[in-house]
């Protein structure tokens, strides 16, 4: 009894022990196996293969301020005074936490994503040189292409001509959330987008499966738009060139469907990258905004987008059906093959090139036109061409986000500066309310959540 | 004459027997004579008294019958006498309840309450069976000292324990033991009568022994068990509860003829134009008032026509019809019956239990059966095994087409519109607008679509939800004595739970209807189903596992008579895999049980355009976890002389949390205390009315594990296609950034306390009062989001908080006739100290007033903030506030003040809170009956908000009390309805202060009369007890004057009643 009772004991003492042994390897195991950390190329793959949030994640305000729609005094009314202010380009619209999510995180999401992936390939060792340098190539793409956006809407336009040393937007370049946020200034804030789309350039494949990953083409194409934005129209020229040279398919507007509801289908045939917007704004969608009258009239008969693009509302007012990316959002921010034969043809008119310029749009134009109507157009002199190329670019890239830049940009040169207005009439009265070429009010307010929380200079107000 | 020989021989019966005596004593458990005892005869009201050598004696009346003996401090004891007793012997066990020799349980070991220097609070049998309930849990409701239950979130009742050591939610709730181990699973499979009694561990003393989940304290629930030396026994219990209808008028809505007042005003200002008359008329739903109006408006309808028409809708009020074929009272049964004996070597117990509860929502139900049997079995005398299975089954039904009220529309508007007409005379089922306008439905596809009409009552009917649960458990302990002793025990517990959930939603569902129409594709004559014809089914199923296994040492002596020592070592191990998978299948055929199969992959074109290419959605997947602690620990308590004692507790746990090195997870917790027995010292023997005093003190740190610390960010993979992702790819998002500071949570506890009872126990109670502070607290962070990310977790504060509690127990009056009286009142206040969170808008501090944790440095938690308000505008009748100082009417500016400038009132929370309990007894009577309170909070009431109003179809009474014109705002707060609306304005006023309201309250908990008798079955007794108990009685007295619960958010939980019955023989 006593040897049972030592046999006990020392067994018990074991077990004891035993845990403390063994316990390593016991709390090893994930707690849930859909969770990792990054640890493979796949998992990168996967992260930036994640379309919520690195194609469908482009802010509403883009197209929000634009001229190119209006609405109703009664959906106006409706809407939330985040959207009601911005649409009448008030000064200081008050973000509420989804304003702010969309409007300014949403973007820096697609950032966040993409400096992971950056770090993460620092420190997986596995793969080919090509399969990284493509993951690597995409991350800055997505990176790049989402700062120029956000750089569109919360800092002051490139000057070719003066100084970029004023508020740019601030460059989230790693996944550190403990980095605090600053702005800089213009001059790195264009710096860095082009660096970003440059070295991407180099890493990314000619060729992709999915139009939701970016190949060399595309970050060619986001380079033209981004140099005209900055009128580096020489850059621009190049870069469209260099696009057009490796894909430059049109869709012929007589051989698509344009009676249906929504004409054109997600990454058809023109588009080099596949990029939109869900939730940007409520405003956007075809329901609520009317398309202006001076768009809508601008269009000749022959013209099939004026059927392709829109459809009447029933209700005396034009809506938008023309959504490159398909039916799924309220604008397509991607990039297409259309945009760079416009970017082309204005580069070249402004060099002189006026035969060039005027070829590049009638290529793109004898798409649009109804078969057997289309004569190309001529163009007396530079200055002719450029008028109509940029009349013709507006009509083009309709809800393509990029009417809030090129008005930005155009501002800036006496032909082409316009003032924006907006007719409210409750019935009684008409109030108008307008925006001037160049006001601050061009820049939009960073939420105001972002300056309490990090303290960085507000965009200025009068 | 065969009559008067036979009254002679009755006669001389009765005088034979009125002349017998019967003797008898009455001893305790010690074997001493008891004196005083009070004796009841046959329960005839006839009573004798014990003398001072515990001897009575009666002569009977009856042939047999059985004898009550009772003693203040002693549980009530009936024996039985027949025509050949002369002698009785009655042996009389202490009232564990009334005596301080209370033992606790902690999970652990059992210790008497009196050596113990922590904080426990044991909730007895009695206590547990007042109210009936098929949880236990509720049944904990107002009756224990500490224990809060906030039953605001509308989703679930949260409980807390001192108050609330955390700033995250999913950390907010106390351990629950069950059987000596955490317990996993859903705390439904446990039957209220398989409880024997609950044990509260509320200090650091207590809980420390649980480590780094007992920050939040435990509640231990503790099992029947068999109990040996006891002949065979069966006892029954059968009950029925009946709850009342909910009250859909509680909620405080419009009227419906203001309600189409608002719309023909608005009509008026064409404020439906562009809806009406856009292309997309069909995706709005419009009011049958509006149509109307329209017809009207259009020429197909006279003015006349369409007031008439208007005006008959007037009077009615959808709630109605809910009222009548949506809801019922609720109906819950619940039978137990119990069977138990033993012998010295063994013991067993079964328990057999069926609840048939019908829910109050038509269509729902739950049938739960459990089964629950445990032996022991003593081999030796030194060696106890004991085992328990347990298995409980339990089908919950429901209806998955069910509509709430309010009924939510879609199509533009959010809440159904008041005037709704949902079931005609005959019963039938009416269409209402929903997600389509209903003109549109009435035509669409030229009858080759499924009729797309939305009728909610018969959605009841047309989709069905199961959820069918199984719980096994399985547990075996062995106590074997080393040495005298010196234990050696070992603990294995197993749990499964599997549940299937399965949603069925035929074709006749809208759900199904829609989704079918949705993806028709009409051409001409030809008709192509994308999605087939039939019913759509959703089925999950989950299966969770939990091991554990402990070993434990102790030794319990007491060494030359005076220095007892009790001390436990132990290691722990627990492994719990959990997995889920999922899928869904159309085309369902529920009597062939066959489905068809669809397509996934390809987006397809929606009828009409109504929405963009979708997908069919597809839901389902796998998903699996594991869960895994080792912890190790130890407990010693040393008495000197039976006065003082000194305890000491460690533990140290680790778990597979993600984290980054082992070190980093293995968390130290320990505790000591300190007590002395006041009474046991000679110089106070002296006072004899004092009974007994203990003074004790505690400190020591629990804590809370949660989070994931690593350097890395962690991604979850997800292949679950959206209906409307352009690509099909395997895809990961981002779930967490690297966070490798992460600690866990650290609760710091001090407690004092005093236990007194006096005047021969007819007072007794506890003061305790303590002081905590919660460190490390681990919270989701709002980041900047300029990091494209919103939130991290991270340890970003500190709860400094305090509070007492106070029971105590009077017996009013003692004798035939007895009062008891419990009082409790509990205070706690849990204030941010520290708080490195970001903050969150002005806007969302008022919007969620006291509503959610949102800790803010130096306020309580759930803080109530409001904006200041400055009355109407006599002109206008519009809201004002103060900006700097000065009167604004500037919302937008208003809204996002400086939280500085806001009123700050307090906490949402109660921070008072106690009930009051009272019990009297005559005879076999026995009326309890509760009296619950809550003081010191404040709530925001909802009003009425319209921009809601006008684009929602979300009203509120308010409405009726609005500013109309000057001079309103003398008696109203409510601003004037102004057109178009504002949105700004709406919030300013419905988060001032116009609509903060106190929430102290005093409420009727709940009500228990029960009468007991001992009817006679041949020469057996059979001791029943029939009870009648009122839940949720009422409230007496509210603070705030509109009528409203303070504690729910939604409606009120109703009043139910209950009969019962229990048997034992």
């Amino acid at each position: 009894m006593k040897t049972v009772k030592k046999y006990i004991l020392l067994f018990s003492l074991a077990m004891f022990l035993v845990p403390l042994q063994s316990c390593e390897k016991f709390l090893e195991v994930k707690p849930q196996a859909s969770l990792s950390t990054p640890e493979t190329l796949e998992d990168l793959r996967a992260l930036l293969d994640e379309e919520s949030f690195i194609n469908r994640h482009y802010p509403g305000l883009i197209e929000m301020g634009t001229d190119d729609y209006f609405l109703d005094y009664s959906v106006l009314i409706s809407r939330t005074p985040f959207d009601q202010a911005v649409y009448l380009w008030e000064s200081e619209p008050l973000y509420l936490s989804t304003n702010v999510n969309l409007q300014w995180r949403n973007p820096y999401q697609g950032i966040l994503y993409s400096n992971i992936v950056l770090e993460s390939l620092d420190r997986i060792k596995e793969g080919t040189y090509i399969a990284r340098d493509n993951l690597k190539g995409e991350a800055l793409f997505v990176r790049g292409y989402a700062l120029y956006y956000l750089a569109q809407l919360y800092c002051a336009p490139y000057d070719v001509r003066g100084d970029n040393g004023g508020l740019g937007i601030p460059l989230r370049l790693s996944s550190d959330f403990n980095v605090k946020t600053s702005r800089a200034t213009v001059e790195e804030t264009y710096n860095h987008i082009i660096n970003d789309l440059t070295l991407a350039i180099s890493l990314l494949p000619d060729h992709v499966d999915y139009k939701t990953r970016a190949n060399k083409t595309a970050a060619y194409a986001a380079l033209a738009r981004i140099y005209l934005a900055m009128e580096e129209y020489e850059l621009a020229n190049n870069m469209a060139n260099e696009a057009l040279k490796r894909y430059a398919v049109l869709i012929d507007l007589n051989d698509l469907n344009i009676d249906i509801s929504y004409p054109f289908t997600a990454m058809h045939d023109e588009t080099l990258y596949l990029a939109y917007s869900t939730s940007g704004s409520l405003l956007l969608s075809p329901t609520r905004a009317n398309i202006s009258d001076e768009l809508f009239q601008s269009y000749d008969d022959n013209d099939l987008r004026k059927k392709a693009y829109f459809y009447d509302k029933g209700n005396g007012y034009i809506g938008f059906k023309g959504n490159y990316a398909g039916n799924n959002s309220s604008y397509f921010a991607g990039l297409a093959t259309d945009e760079l034969f416009l970017i082309r043809a204005e580069c070249r008119a402004r060099f002189g090139e006026v035969n060039e310029a005027m070829d590049d749009l009638n290529h793109l134009l004898k798409m649009r036109w109804r078969t057997g109507t289309f004569t190309p157009f001529q163009a007396d002199n530079a200055d002719a061409a450029l008028k109509f190329i940029l009349k013709e670019r507006r009509k083009e890239l309709v809800f393509r986000g990029v009417r809030w830049s090129d008005i930005r940009r155009l501002n800036k040169d006496d032909r082409f500066a316009t003032t924006l207005v907006r007719e409210v009439n409750d019935g009684n009265i008409i109030k108008t309310y307008t925006l001037p070429p160049n006001d601050l009010r061009f820049i939009y307010l960073i939420p105001q959540e972002i300056i309490l929380k990090t303290g960085i200079e507000q965009n200025p107000r009068l | 004459m065969r009559y008067i020989i036979l009254v002679c021989i009755l006669f001389s019966f009765s005088i034979s027997y009125s002349q017998r005596i019967i003797n008898g004593k009455i001893i305790g458990e010690d074997g001493k004579a008891l004196e005083g005892v009070t004796i009841d005869i046959n329960q005839e009201n006839r009573f004798v008294v014990s003398d001072t050598l515990g001897r009575f004696q009666f002569n009977p009346t009856h042939y047999y019958g059985v004898i009550t003996a009772s003693h203040v401090g002693y549980q009530r004891a009936m024996l039985e006498y027949n025509s050949e007793t002369s002698y009785l012997n009655l042996t009389l066990i202490p009232d564990r309840h009334q005596l301080e020799e209370v033992e606790v349980n902690t999970g652990y070991q059992q210790i008497p309450k009196e050596r113990a220097t922590g904080s426990f609070v044991q909730i007895d049998n009695e206590q547990l069976t007042r109210r009936i309930t098929t949880n236990v849990l509720e049944r904990l409701d107002g009756i224990a000292p500490g224990l809060q239950f906030d039953n605001r979130s509308e989703s679930s009742v949260k409980l807390n324990i001192r108050g609330i050591n955390t700033m995250s939610d999913a950390l907010m709730q106390p351990l629950i033991v069950v059987d000596n181990f955490p317990y996993e699973g859903d705390l439904n499979a446990i039957n209220p009568n398989d409880v024997e009694s609950v044990t509260l561990l509320k200090d650091a003393a207590a809980t420390s022994i649980w480590g780094a989940r007992a920050g939040n304290g435990v509640i231990v629930i503790n099992m029947k068990k068999p109990l040996d030396d006891q002949g065979f026994k069966v006892s029954v219990t059968v009950n029925s509860t009946i709850g009342e209808k909910p009250d859909l008028y509680y909620y405080q809505r419009m009227n419906s003829s203001d309600f189409i007042d608002t719309e023909m005003m608005l009509f008026n200002k064409d404020f439906y134009n562009s809806n009406l008359n856009g292309t997309n008329v069909h995706k709005y739903v419009f009011s049958p008032v509006v149509d109307l109006l329209h017809q009207h408006s259009i020429g197909k309808l006279t003015e006349a026509e369409a007031i008439n028409e208007i005006d008959r809708y007037r009077a009615i009020d959808y709630r109605d019809d809910m009222q009548k074929y949506f809801y019922r009272s609720s109906i819950n049964q619940q039978y137990n019956i119990n069977l138990a004996g033993g012998s010295n070597k063994t013991a067993y117990r079964v328990s057999i239990g069926f609840d048939d509860n019908r829910g109050d929502k038509v269509g729902s139900g739950l049938k739960r059966y459990t089964i629950r049997s445990s032996n022991i079995i003593k081999p030796t005398d030194r060696f106890t095994i004991q085992t328990t299975l347990g298995y409980t089954q339990s089908e919950n039904i429901y209806s998955a087409g069910f509509q709430d009220y309010p009924i939510v529309t879609g199509g533009g508007k959010t809440h159904l519109y008041p005037y709704a007409k949902l079931v005609n005379n005959s019963a039938e089922a009416l269409a209402t607008p929903f997600t389509y306008n209903i003109h549109y439905v009435d035509t669409i596809g030229n009858g080759r679509l499924l009729d797309w009409k939305f009728k909610p009552y018969d959605e009841i009917t047309n989709s069905s939800g199961t959820t069918n649960a199984h719980h096994f458990t399985a547990n075996l302990n062995l106590n074997y004595e080393l040495l005298k002793g010196i234990n050696f025990e070992a603990l294995y517990a197993f749990q499964k739970e599997t549940s299937k959930n399965q949603t069925i939603r035929s074709e006749r569902s809208f759900y199904t209807r829609n989704l079918i129409n949705q993806f028709t594709q009409i051409d001409g004559e030809s008709v192509k189903y994308i999605i087939p014809v039939g019913g759509i089914v959703n089925a999950s199923n989950s299966e969770m596992q939990s091991h554990k296994a402990r070993v434990q040492l102790s030794l319990d002596r007491t060494f030359y008579d005076k220095h007892a020592l009790t001390v436990f070592l132990g290691s722990e191990i627990s492994h719990r895999p959990s997995s889920s998978e999922g899928f869904n299948a159309y085309g369902y055929n529920e009597h062939l049980l066959t489905t068809q199969h669809v397509d996934y992959v390809n987006a397809y074109p929606i009828y009409d355009g109504l929405t963009s290419n979708s997908r069919i959605p597809f839901a389902g997947g796998f998903d699996s976890r594991v869960q895994r602690y080792v912890s190790l620990y130890g407990n010693g308590a040393y008495t000197y002389d039976k006065r003082f004692i000194a305890s000491l507790s460690a533990r140290r746990d680790a778990s597979n949390l993600f984290g980054v090195k082992i070190n980093d997870k293995w968390n130290p917790l320990w505790s000591v205390g300190l007590s002395w027995i006041v009474t046991e010292e000679s110089f106070m023997k002296s006072l004899k009315w004092l009974d007994f005093l203990k003074v004790r003190s505690t400190y020591g740190h629990s804590g809370n594990a949660g989070g994931v610390a690593s350097t890395l960010p962690i991604i979850s993979h997800s292949a679950t296609l959206s209906s409307t992702a352009m690509t099909n790819l395997p895809r990961a998002l981002v779930s967490a950034l690297p966070n490798p500071y992460l600690k866990w949570e650290d609760v710091r506890m001090v407690n004092y306390a005093i236990d007194f009872s006096f005047l021969n126990r007819k007072i007794s109670g506890t003061f305790e009062y303590y002081t905590k502070k919660s460190a490390d607290l681990i919270s989701a962070d709002a980041l900047d989001p300029t990091t494209g990310f919103n939130n991290i977790t991270s340890n970003i504060g500190m709860i400094r908080g305090h509070g007492f509690d106070f029971q105590i127990n009077s017996k009013n009056i003692d004798r035939v006739f007895k009062w008891n009286t419990t009082f409790l009142l509990s205070k706690n206040k849990d204030k941010v100290k520290k708080f490195h969170g970001t903050m969150s808008s002005t806007l969302t501090y008022a919007a969620y007033s006291g509503s959610s944790l949102r800790p803010i440095q130096d306020k309580l938690l759930y803080p109530v903030f409001s904006y200041r308000s400055a009355g109407l505008d006599t002109e206008s009748g519009d809201p004002q506030g103060y900006m700097q100082g000065e009167l604004s009417k500037d919302y937008s500016k208003l809204l996002t003040d400086s939280l500085q400038n806001l009123n700050y009132h307090g906490t949402g929370l109660p921070p008072y809170y106690g009930s009051f309990q009272n019990t009297f007894r005559w005879k076999q009577l026995e009326l309890m009956f509760n009296i619950t309170y809550k003081f010191g909070h404040f709530f925001q009431k909802e009003t009425i908000n319209y921009h809601a109003l006008f684009n929602s179809w979300i009203t509120h009474g308010d409405y009726v009390t609005r500013w109309q014109q000057p001079g309103d705002e003398k008696q109203t707060t409510v601003p004037s309805m102004v057109y178009p609306s504002n949105a700004n304005r709406d919030n300013f006023y419905a988060y001032s202060d116009a609509n903060i309201e106190r929430g102290d309250l005093i409420r009727l908990k709940d009500i228990r009369f029960a009468y007991s008798f001992v009817p006679r079955w041949g020469h057996k007794v059979m001791p029943v007890s029939v009870y009648f108990t009122a839940n949720n009685v009422g409230r007496l007295w509210t603070a705030n004057k509109s009528g409203i619960d303070s504690d729910y958010r939604a409606l009120p939980a109703p009043r139910s009643y209950s009969l019962g019955l229990s048997a034992s023989f």
